[in-house]
């Protein structure tokens, strides 16, 4: 038999704990991982080369957009949800065993529901859960389906037991339907069975006109038929609408899901979805069984200092923007991340990482596309102004801290960022257009890679292009790196006839383009009149105040 | 650079260089501009120096504020004001950086840097100070012009820096006027030393009374003159034989708030009298 792509045939570890020995299900996942497994499993991979900083700007446009899908870096708060998930997808097969009946014993108990259409209704008295359920909260843009969907991606969805002649669903993932409707969300689930196994089950089920009971009561037999793994359920929040009324009758079958078929839940939201929670505590049942994690953003605390030895220890924060920052292809980037843009950087996004992420795309796309060519403070506070008024009243939540403008505003999404994105490119383009009419050598990709190198190492616009052409017509052979030492030589002695060529100036428009240590760079990013506030001492004014401290 | 209606031609150039304008050595020192080649439009200071011994030409109130300090502070060990800067080096930065050299009818202009300062500090034994109002850096030619100078000074390898009127405390200057003209003023060690004891034996017992209060008193118990005593501490303070926080008004000091100097201070100021 072939089995379809998605599908993995099972082969067997020892899982190294004997409550899992012996169970088919569990010994055909992958193994557990340790924590720095984890950790290369859910970085996002980027390639990042050094040298494309010198490609043209449209290249590097590329470059920096395909951030906001590759970059992933797992915090404390993914390697937690990691672990509890290995822990419920394991612990939840433990009661549902292939090789030892225990899983038909579920089936019949399933069998016995459907017949009878009610949900609590179960024959063999020893059916024993070991599921557990989790609930997810964070704000929209904190990471929670990405994590989720990262670290579900570390297992095989569908697992072919040929000894058993058995199809293992280790993972499920729906959604909550918008208008938080039971029917919809079985819907969802045999479309999501549907899509994964090539199953029929919507025609068989969904479309009969079934009353919801029995929808679930179908739901949780085909849950036990496939052993599902772990269920996740995202958008919880959407439960809480007035209008679906079934909000109760869903908990409760999630409930049921977990304490009766046992199949671990994990339940996504963000913190609108709290009432939904409090309200399961309240009526003494355990929503949470497993916890529940509550995501807050990152936050940006002071680095402590290590008692043994001294050193710094990174925050989170710190340790993130450093290894983000990592990534610019910007020509006069600096290379540091200087505290006053973290500090910038945190307050606008308030560590919401998505916030961090795409700010930080916006900001990079606006430096090559204006010429800035570096990231400041200026420019994150306009990109912010500019690009992220969608979510501002959520980030003003955030920062004023009440936890009822959080909640009130927690769903709050950049929904267009494709569209911006794509429009910075478009101002790119033209700005590649306006390049291409002024440098002579516009078809010569090698030639502008040298001429943006040049650039990058303070040569002066002006001078050059005569010079690379030439570079190019008497050394055709060369590459860019050995025809560089010979541009930058003519470069230092120039030719006689050159130097009486009319140096131009700088205009006060291109300002902004100059060195960052330039007094008119700093101007030109000063507000106007306000140079004086953007001055600090030790740097280009004079510390006077600790001067005078030193004559006693 | 001081905004000057005159410029000056090649010659009057050549001339001032010929004069030996900008060169020179502590009282050798000749400043580049003096206050005579300035219209009278502004406030200018002529003011003595103690430690160059010469003349001192201040073309603003910011900028005798600066020198006051400047003079003040016990690491400094010279202080050359409107120091020019080599008009070749300037115009190729010009030229490099994009910027117009300052020129009046076509003839190029000497830029000159407010205060080149040598200093004991080990840390920065060197550095420049550029006098700007804080107004005038809403200007886009002086910010051009500061970036020359910028430039200049980072191709020397001195630390160059900008002052503005934002920076000087008041009380400061005000502390630094009053004490500077006593400074000058010799006395015997051993005098100076009985009148440190003198007057530490009556800061001591009146602790909260205001300074001038104290020397009131002495005056009217000792039928002085009116004032005496008064100039008596003042010297002492400007001997730095008795500390104080210099951000704090002289006139509203309190005895407590007076240290006696160490014995290192009084030894200094001893050597310094006997010069």
């Amino acid at each position: 038999m072939t089995l379809p792509s998605n599908f993995v045939s099972a082969i067997y570890k020892d899982p190294g704990i004997e409550r899992y020995r012996g169970n088919p299900f569990i010994e055909a996942l992958t193994p557990i991982m340790s924590v720095q497994q984890i950790k290369t499993r859910l970085t996002g991979e980027i390639k990042y080369n050094p040298q494309d900083v010198f490609s043209n700007a449209r290249e590097r446009a590329h470059e920096v957009a395909a951030l906001l899908d590759d970059f992933f870096q797992p915090i404390a708060n993914h390697l937690q949800l990691e672990e509890k998930i290995s822990i419920m997808i394991r612990g939840g097969y433990v009661g549902r065993n292939l090789a030892d009946g225990s899983l038909n014993t579920h089936m019949q108990n399933g069998y016995e529901r459907i017949m009878s259409g009610e949900l609590d209704n179960f024959r063999f008295a020893q059916t024993n859960s070991t599921a557990k359920s989790l609930s997810l909260i964070g704000c929209s843009g904190s990471g929670k389906s990405t994590t989720i969907n990262r670290i579900l991606a570390t297992y095989p969805q569908v697992i072919y037991h040929e000894q058993h002649n058995f199809i293992q669903l280790s993972y499920l993932k729906i959604e909550c339907p918008h208008d938080g409707s039971l029917k919809s969300l079985c819907l969802n689930f045999f479309r999501e069975l549907d899509r994964v196994l090539h199953t029929n089950y919507e025609d068989k089920y969904a479309k009969k006109r079934h009353s919801t009971e029995v929808l679930l009561a179908l739901m949780s037999q085909a849950a036990t038929q496939k052993a599902i793994g772990i269920l996740v359920i995202d958008e919880i929040q959407r439960l809480s609408q007035r209008r679906s009324g079934g909000k109760e009758k869903m908990l409760e079958f999630f409930v049921a899901l977990v304490n009766v078929i046992g199949v671990p839940v994990v339940m996504v939201g963000t913190p609108k979805a709290r009432p939904i929670f409090e309200l399961e505590l309240q009526s003494g049942r355990r929503s949470a069984g497993f916890g529940s994690l509550f995501w807050q953003p990152m936050r940006a605390e002071k680095p402590s200092k290590d008692r043994k030895t001294g050193e710094l220890r990174k925050t989170e924060w710190i340790a993130f923007s450093d290894k983000l920052w990592r990534y610019q292809w910007l020509l006069k980037r600096d290379e540091t991340l200087s505290e006053d843009i973290r500090e910038c950087w945190y307050d606008l996004s308030q560590g919401v990482l998505d916030i961090v992420v795409k700010l930080f795309v916006l900001a990079q796309l606006r430096a090559i596309a204006t010429g800035v060519e570096r990231i400041t403070v200026n420019l994150l506070k306009q990109v912010y102004q500019d690009e992220l008024k969608p979510v501002h009243p959520m980030l003003a939540a955030l920062r004023s801290g009440d936890v009822e403008l959080i909640a009130k505003y927690s769903d709050l999404q950049l929904v267009d960022i494709d569209k911006k994105v794509l429009d910075l490119r478009q101002k790119i383009d033209e700005l590649k257009a306006k390049q291409d009419k002024e440098q002579p050598f516009q078809n010569n990709e090698q030639a502008m890679r040298l001429f943006n190198l040049l650039l990058a190492m303070d040569c002066d616009s002006q001078i050059l292009p005569p010079l690379i052409e030439r570079a190019f017509k008497d050394y055709p052979n060369l590459t860019v790196r050995e025809l560089m030492p010979i541009v930058l030589d003519w470069y230092e002695k120039p030719v006689k006839s050159k130097t009486n060529k009319k140096q131009k100036n700088v205009q006060q428009t291109n300002w902004h383009t100059l060195d960052s240590d330039d007094m008119r760079f700093k101007f030109s990013q000063a507000k106007k009149g306000d140079l004086y506030k953007n001055l600090s001492y030790r740097d280009e004014l004079f510390d006077l105040p600790g001067w005078i401290k030193q004559i006693g | 650079m001081a905004s000057r209606k005159l410029g000056n031609s090649e010659a009057k150039n050549n001339k001032w260089i010929k004069e030996g304008r900008g060169s020179g050595q502590h009282s050798e020192y000749k400043p580049w501009i003096t206050v005579r080649d300035l219209p009278s439009d502004g406030r200018v200071h002529r003011v003595f120096g103690h430690k160059s011994q010469r003349t001192h030409h201040l073309l603003s109130d910011i900028e005798l504020a600066v020198f006051l300090l400047l003079e003040w502070h016990q690491d400094i060990v010279q202080i050359r004001e409107q120091f020019p800067l080599e008009i070749e080096t300037t115009r190729q930065i010009a030229l490099e950086s994009g910027i117009d050299h300052p020129s009046l009818s076509g003839v190029m202009q000497y830029m000159s840097s407010d205060f080149l300062v040598n200093s004991q500090d080990p840390n920065q034994p060197k550095f420049v100070l550029q006098v700007k109002h804080s107004e005038a850096l809403s200007d886009a030619r002086t910010i051009e012009k500061l970036e020359l100078e910028r430039r200049y000074w980072q191709l020397k390898e001195v630390p160059w820096f900008l002052i503005t009127e934002r920076d000087i405390p008041e009380t400061v200057i005000k502390n630094i006027k009053w004490l500077y003209p006593a400074q000058r003023d010799e006395i015997d060690m051993e005098l100076l030393i009985q009148r440190v004891d003198y007057y530490d034996h009556h800061f001591t017992k009146n602790p909260n009374k205001n300074i001038i209060d104290i020397c009131k008193n002495l005056d009217i118990a000792y039928e002085l003159q009116v004032g005496e005593s008064l100039g008596e501490v003042r010297h002492l303070l400007a001997k730095r034989c008795f500390t104080f926080d210099i951000f704090v008004l002289a006139s509203k000091l309190k005895a407590k708030q007076l240290k006696t100097g160490t014995a290192k201070l009084l030894q200094e100021a001893y050597r310094v009298s006997n010069q």
